[in-house]
This record gives structure tokens, sequence and C-alpha cells, in this order.
């Protein structure tokens, strides 16, 4: 899943095409490694692959077998390789209330994500935090706050790496 | 102030019938029509329903047309929205078949005077099957009550009333930090008339005036002596 996650951040950065060797020079993976994992995005669809016409390949003996590789949905991709949130979580609670209330009457605040999503205080402090710091949030007035960017009803993936 | 969700009887009222629609059996309604005056908690109660069963809320928007609302059930349930309308009804048919969810519509008196909305929500709900909750005013189900064919898909609907003696009395039990004597408790649902959001500010105002003596009770004199 880690070996996932490391080429798949790297391909999502490539832009046209990349073979198998270029990911595995960028990456410090072993080439063979890097091939099953392109092969396996591959076939779930998310690349596309062309295979080098043999008569290209200037070499004696049989032309070696290289492929190319090419992002098929840049959106889909980054689908994939983003990590798995769990879902029905107190932050999913948190996010629903948030999106409702602000969709709804205009604007939120802390208390409502307490009450109405049954979230710990400490819990709802923090991903406030970190929406405000992401910029999906911004406060309004004392104790308001409003949803500036409206991502949609999965929740938004808040990391550490936001708040750097 | 406790931050506490109190689930007052009208609270579970809903909650009860909500259940009641979401079931399997076949020729079965699964519509629900929530009314009652403003203030007394309907869209909080639903906020809270869909927070914690992961249903989807839509508020009516009085421009709203058919294929907008469409639009936004289909953004609400996850998906981008294909361009034609027909697909989009295809999608919401798709979305609910792989992950069934409750649809939950306030202000729905908007809706009152537009037929082809109301007819669209009503195949949404004969296609997919899925619950939907209506969400109005006091006087929405009388105003809904001229589409016989939608109102008749309605299998229950339900009053939010405005809290009894009783009600007001375990609401500020359970949500205030301080004690309320009993004449104060009269005095309270007398001057909020049962309306939650009004008995929320009364509640406030005693606590900011007992913040100087938190454990002696707070009787009639203290909140209403200015």
């Amino acid at each position: 899943m880690e070996r996932l996650k490391i080429i798949g951040e790297v391909v999502l950065g490539e832009r046209g095409y990349f073979t198998v060797g270029k990911i595995a020079r960028e990456t410090g993976i072993p080439a063979a490694d890097v091939r099953v994992v392109l092969d396996r995005l591959f076939r779930a669809g998310l690349l596309l692959r062309l295979k080098i016409d043999p008569q290209f390949a200037t070499l004696r003996g049989r032309p070696p077998a290289k492929f190319l590789y090419q992002k098929k949905n840049k959106h889909n991709f980054a689908e994939k390789i983003a990590p798995k949130l769990k879902e029905n979580t107190a932050l999913d609670r948190a996010w629903s209330v948030i999106r409702n209330k602000s969709r709804l009457e205009g604007s939120f605040t802390v208390k409502d994500v307490i009450t109405l999503g049954e979230v710990g205080r400490e819990n709802a402090r923090w991903f406030i935090k970190n929406l405000r710091r992401a910029g999906v949030i911004a406060r309004r007035g004392y104790r308001e706050w409003i949803l500036v960017k409206d991502p949609g009803p999965k929740r938004p993936y808040v990391s550490k790496k936001i708040q750097d | 102030m406790k931050n506490i969700f109190v689930n007052t009887k009208s609270v579970m009222k809903l909650h009860d019938g909500i259940s009641n629609i979401n079931h399997k059996l076949k020729g079965v309604e699964r519509m629900l029509l929530v009314t009652g005056e403003p203030g007394l908690g309907k869209t909080e109660a639903a906020i809270h329903y869909a927070a914690q069963n992961g249903a989807i809320m839509i508020r009516t928007l009085q421009l709203m047309t058919g294929p907008w609302l469409l639009r936004e059930i289909v953004k609400e349930l996850g998906a981008a929205p294909e361009r034609r309308i027909s697909d989009i009804f295809d999608q919401i048919v798709d979305l609910q078949k792989t992950k069934p969810r409750t649809i939950i519509l306030d202000e729905v008196d908007r809706f009152a005077e537009k037929t082809e909305i109301l007819e669209t929500i009503r195949d949404i709900h004969d296609v997919c099957r899925c619950p939907i909750v209506f969400i109005g005013e006091e006087m929405a189900d009388k105003k809904l009550m001229r589409y016989r064919r939608l109102y008749r898909r309605f299998v229950d609907v339900i009053r939010f009333e405005k809290l009894d003696r009783e009600g007001v009395e375990q609401f500020i039990k359970k949500v205030s930090d301080v004690k309320f004597e009993s004449e104060a408790i009269d005095r309270v649902l007398n001057e909020s008339g049962g309306k939650i959001s009004e008995i929320i500010t009364l509640i406030h105002r005693a606590e900011a005036i007992s913040r100087t003596n938190p454990d002696k009770p707070i009787g009639v004199k203290e909140i209403w002596k200015g």
C-alpha cells in the first residue's frame, strides 16, 4: 500500500508519457516493483499503456518490451491514491453538521457541531482548526464560522501536511 | 449551558416516523411529512438525524426548478451531475440502489405551487423506493393536500408541538447548568410559549445572572427583576 502511494504521488506529478525506468529512478523503488504497480493501475483503468513499435527499436535481436504510460484521468487517479477515510466517524458527523448548518442557515458555531454532531469538544475544535487552515471555512464574527468552499458531502481530508 | 441535544417528544416522534418509513416492503409508501411552527426545532432535529444516520438534506429555494433539485440531490449523493436531465435521474436511481439514503427536504411549502417539482419527487420516491421526509411550516399539510397522489403517499404527518410544562422542566434540567425553582419554570413556559429557541434565550439569561452564586436555584425574582 505504501509502495502504491509513493509511486502514485510521483505519477500524479508527471506530465505526458513516462516509463517504468523513469518512475523507478525518481522513487528509488526497483523497476520490477514499479512495473507491478503500474500494471495494476493500468488494469484498473487509471493509466493508458502504449507499446513502442518494434520497428523503432534499433537494437538487434528481440526488441525489449518497453511501455509508455500516461494518466487516463487525473481526478480519478488522485482519488485512487488518496488515503481511504473511515466512514461514519465523529468527524463525518461533524462535517455533515457544518455543511448542513452552513447551507441552511448561513453559518455555524462550535456548539452546533458538538450538540448536533454529538462530537467531543476537543475533536470538534481540532477539526474546525484544520478546516480553517485548509481554507475550507473562515471565521465570521464572534464564535461564528462560514463555509468558504464546499468540497461536497464527503469529509475533506485534513492532515498534518496541510497544517505546515 | 450544556452542549447536549435534547430528545423532546417531537424529536422522538420524528425518529420513530423515519424508522417507520425505512423499510423494504413492496407496495408500502415511504414518505413522511413534518410540520410545525417556526422555532420548534424541526430543522435542528433534521440536521441531527442527518448527521447521525447519514441522510441527505436539501434546502429548497423559491427559485428552484425540477432540474435544479435533481442536480442538488445528485451532488448530495456524492456524484457529479450529468448534463442531460434524463441522465441525472438515472444517476439518482443508480446511486440510491447502491447505497440507499433518506432524503430530507426542508421548507417544502415553497413547492406547494410547483406541481412539476412535487411530481418529480414522487417519481424519485416511486422509482428509487427511498424514504423521503418533507419538512414544512404549520400549514404545509394543507397546502400539499391538493396533490392527492402525493399526499396519499405520506405514511404519517408529524406535528412538532410546543413544549408543555413537563417538557420545559426536563429540557431545563438537561441543558441548564443552574437549577430553576418551580415558579421560574412556570414563568419560562409562559414567556416562551413552549418554543425551544426562546427557552434557550431565557436559560442563557438565568445562567448569566447566577454566575455570582451558581449553587443557588434561580427564582422568578432573579430573572425578571429588571
